[in-house]
């Protein structure tokens, strides 16, 4: 594989990860309102852990580090409530609140 | 891998192309980190799925010259991979760098006592992470061979 044949590659695969964001992030905003209703809800707060973890991981390896940047503070609030095994504060809610909007902003601008 | 040292120089050659084990839970990031890696780095790549699908792998028998190892994983996180892998014959020694989100200095420290060679940080650029593997095989190669 050239240079060139590489570059295409990686420009399809960005393309492909860029897609598969929208779909991902309304699961989120589902698994925000169960939070929001429910602070209890474990398995929702272990489930958008989980997506904040992967845009963490991923966003910069596919041209998106703002992407990467702003899951990381969601996904620390989030980690330090699990860790501790107690419900999300309101320092955090707030938090999470607000980089779920970063996010989203990310990703409407590809 | 099969290297043919040259005491005087240090110059290390390699006769194969080397071996990576890549257990990563997320398939966009096993995808871009396989074209980087065999493309940029010309290595093979063994692309693992989760920490039981690593052990699994390394049962078989099948030389690995270096292991890239996700920390967070569903089912066996990577720390408690690399515990069991060290088990496993042929494993005891191969160098296994972690791969993570989150890169504190108290974590790296961590990573390092209990095994890792290197850590590297999520996201990884493409682009280099071929040559990060390859610093990391040629300084093991180096150390093994002195």
């Amino acid at each position: 594989m050239n240079e060139d044949e590489f570059d295409t590659v990686l420009a399809r695969l960005t393309g492909e990860y860029k897609a598969g964001l929208p779909p991902r992030l309304d699961e989120m905003a589902v698994l925000w309102e169960r939070l929001l209703n429910d602070r209890t809800d474990l398995e929702a707060s272990k489930k958008l852990h989980f997506h904040f973890h992967y845009f963490s991981g991923s966003g910069g390896s596919f041209g998106l580090p703002e992407l990467s940047n702003e899951s990381t503070k969601a996904e620390t609030a989030l980690s330090a409530s699990l860790r501790a095994e107690r419900t999300l504060t309101d320092e955090e809610c707030k938090i999470i609140a607000t980089q779920l909007e970063a996010v989203r902003r990310i990703v409407d601008e590809g | 891998m099969v290297a043919a040292g040259l005491p005087k120089t240090g110059i290390v050659v390699l006769l194969e192309r080397p071996r990576v084990l890549y257990v990563e839970d997320e398939p966009d990031i096993q995808t871009i980190a396989r074209l980087a890696l065999e493309t940029i780095g010309r290595f093979v790549v063994e692309m693992c799925g989760s920490g039981e699908a690593a052990l699994a792998a390394a049962k078989t028998g099948e030389r690995f010259d270096l292991v890239l190892l996700d920390v967070m994983m569903p089912g066996i996180d990577g720390p408690t991979t690399l515990q069991r892998l060290r088990e496993i014959p042929g494993f005891e020694t191969v160098p296994v760098v972690f791969m993570t989100a989150k890169v504190q200095p108290d974590e790296i420290k961590r990573w390092r006592e209990l095994g890792a060679v290197d850590v590297f940080e999520k996201p990884f650029d493409p682009m280099s992470l071929a040559a990060r593997v390859g610093e990391v095989l040629g300084r093991t190669n180096r150390q093994g061979a002195a």
